[in-house]
């Protein structure tokens, strides 16, 4: 059985009839990246299908932050997950693990993407970015109202990340969008850990300037939220 | 150890806020400590926390839509050996190992030359010729029964093949 979450459907897909598959090889499906990678390496297809399912959600994390749109963020990850199974011979075992690597070549190719097209203005989302907002609410109101307040201070996040330097949202999305430390960071980026943290600390005090009236509501809805809690208690 | 811990300031507050975020278990020890103090004591600090956490929220909240059939629409163009654009040059496409071998089969097949039917084809109908002419035995006549499906067989083979993708994925 693979691990949950992965599609059995790929899994027959990618192994074909003659394949004797991850287990008949000794791999089970809880390998590890590098070893996986090893195995995409000499064409294993199967391998491959457990890299994406497990990965296919940072890559897609990094687009949607830096490129501003499910669709970008969706051929970012078709692109990068293709040049994967082109060249694996790429990733270099011996300077670190997969995951940073992976975020790396995301990132790289999502800032290619943005000096093509430069920054898409979300003021250009011409079919009514208010619903598509609304559809990708992590935590929908039941109320209409708050919903829609909701709704303005993601669009005025999503308006104040897409101005922030690619260097600094870059380092906003993988410290809050893949959970990696300010150490982690450095290493995905490249640069210094002195470095990251100049990133964070301009890229948050910009945000928080930006978006002052927002944080204050947010901040008094969580109060009261948290007083219900209590009050319910 | 004194168990005195050194005040720390404001503004050293708002800056490990900018550099660590709202989670002080990210923080230096030394500083959490400090931090854990004055939010005891300051009600700036409680508000700088409270608009941190908020910002975070807010990040979270702003994840992208589910996924759907990216995973399966990517797999699908792996099994195509479909070329990927990078930087302007179309890279070589690649496919994995079984499939290669369906293709190579395949490619075989079809690179059967028609003209390597066409002795038999003639012979067979030399022997149609003589079977209907009577001059052939029975045993004669399974032979070329024999010959008749080798030469079906071989126009099969040199058929062009259906694109048979689906059946792999």
């Amino acid at each position: 059985m693979m691990r949950e979450g992965t599609g059995s459907r790929l899994v027959v897909a990618a192994s074909g009839p003659s394949s004797p598959g991850l287990r008949g090889r000794g791999m089970e499906p809880e390998a590890s990246d590098e070893e996986l990678m090893q195995a995409v390496a000499g064409g294993d297809g199967e391998a491959f299908a457990v890299l994406l399912r497990r990965h296919l959600p940072t890559v897609r994390a990094i687009g949607w932050r830096m490129l501003g749109s499910a669709e970008a963020a969706d051929d970012l990850a078709q692109e990068v997950f293709l040049r994967i199974w082109q060249a694996p011979e790429k990733f270099d075992a011996g300077r670190g693990p997969f995951r940073h690597w992976l975020a790396r070549v995301g990132a790289n190719a999502a800032i290619d993407r943005l000096r093509e097209r430069k920054v898409q203005s979300l003021d250009d989302d011409a079919d009514g970015g208010g619903q598509a907002l609304a559809d990708t609410l992590a935590d929908p109101q039941p109320d209409p109202e708050a919903q829609a307040v909701r709704v303005q201070h993601l669009r005025r996040l999503r308006e104040a990340v897409a101005r922030l330097p690619e260097r600094q949202r870059l380092a906003i999305s993988l410290a809050h969008d893949l959970g990696h430390g300010n150490m982690e960071i450095a290493e995905i980026m490249g640069v210094s850990v002195e470095a990251v943290e100049s990133l964070l600390a301009r890229a948050r005090r910009t945000l928080k300037e930006r978006l002052r009236q927002e944080l204050v509501d947010a901040s008094a809805s969580r109060s009261t939220a948290s007083r219900h809690e209590d009050g319910a208690r | 150890m004194s168990g005195q811990v050194d005040r720390m300031e404001i503004s050293a507050f708002r800056r490990l806020l900018d550099v660590h975020g709202s989670d002080m278990a990210r923080w230096p020890e030394e500083a959490r400590v400090q931090a854990q103090a004055l939010l005891l004591s300051d009600a700036r600090a409680r508000r700088l926390l409270a608009e941190a956490r908020a910002l975070e929220d807010l990040l979270r909240a702003d994840a992208p839509p589910p996924e759907g059939d990216l995973a399966q629409r990517i797999m699908a163009r792996v099994m195509a050996g479909d070329a990927v654009q990078q930087g302007g040059e179309m890279t070589q496409g690649r496919q994995p190992v079984s499939v290669r071998r369906v293709r190579d089969h395949r490619r075989r097949r079809m690179m059967t030359p028609w003209w390597a039917a066409a002795p038999l084809a003639a012979s067979l109908l030399l022997g149609v010729w003589l079977g209907l002419s009577g001059a052939l035995a029975p045993v004669e006549q399974v032979l070329l029964a024999d010959a008749a499906d080798d030469l079906a067989f071989i126009m099969e083979v040199a058929a062009p093949a259906e694109e048979t993708e689906g059946e792999l994925l």
